[in-house]
């Protein structure tokens, strides 16, 4: 591959390139599926070494991508990244930004909701929404570990 | 905009935490689903800038020339 590390890491362990491997093959099937899906809307096929170049290409931008979340996040002194430091990765192209924006406050509300059935419910039932229970249903930020 | 890349969320984690230099940085779950997003939109701006090329060289079938036109505006975009 003509990937090579940077002089800062160490050399990446065959388990390493082995996961490296199947990421970029989960990423090329779907690239695949909607390519042929989009380019046969159009009339038109679609060349197998083309398909591999777009998905060494979108795998490169996101490791250059997780490595910038990585650092704002560490800027920010925090060791989770969380959606502000998607968006000031889209700072470049304001028509990114925009999507990404709306798409952060469809989260949001549909985050909104999500709480005001959830405390809702609880009243219902008659009894008071506990403390303990709030921060199962709010707080997510913890759940990919 | 509409179209939705068929890649799991679960995967779209992993390309990212394989990439981290710090085994202790997570991702919150909503910026999860941004990096989904953000991953969707340079798919489909890749596949529809490389079939307009495709079109304007009024070639039926999109190959590496095309893509390798379009790349360097792509990658100035993303």
């Amino acid at each position: 591959m003509a990937e090579k590390s940077p002089e800062l890491e160490v050399a990446p362990s065959e388990e390493a390139v082995a996961q490296t491997q199947r990421l970029k093959a989960a990423l090329h099937y779907s690239i695949g599926k909607t390519y042929e899906e989009i380019a046969s809307d159009h009339g038109m096929k679609v060349s197998r070494e083309m398909m591999a170049a777009v998905t060494e290409m979108v795998y490169e931008q996101c490791r250059l991508v997780s490595h910038d979340l990585e650092l704002f996040a560490k800027h920010a002194k925090r060791t989770t990244v969380n959606t502000d430091d998607v968006l000031l990765m889209c700072r470049r192209n304001p028509s990114l930004m925009k999507i990404m924006r709306e798409e952060n406050e469809k989260l949001k509300s549909l985050k909104e909701q999500g709480k005001e059935k959830a405390i809702t419910g609880e009243k219902r039932k008659g009894g008071r929404v506990k403390k303990k229970e709030l921060p199962i249903i709010l707080d997510d930020d913890d759940e990919d570990d | 905009m509409d179209k939705e890349l068929s890649l799991r969320q679960e995967t779209v984690l992993q390309i990212l935490k394989s990439n981290f230099s710090d085994s202790k940085t997570k991702v919150n779950n909503d910026a999860l689903k941004l990096m989904k997003k953000y991953v969707d939109i340079l798919v489909l701006e890749t596949v529809f800038r490389t079939i307009d090329q495709a079109k304007i060289e009024q070639s039926d079938a999109v190959e590496l020339q095309h893509f390798e036109k379009v790349l360097p505006k792509l990658l100035l975009d993303f």
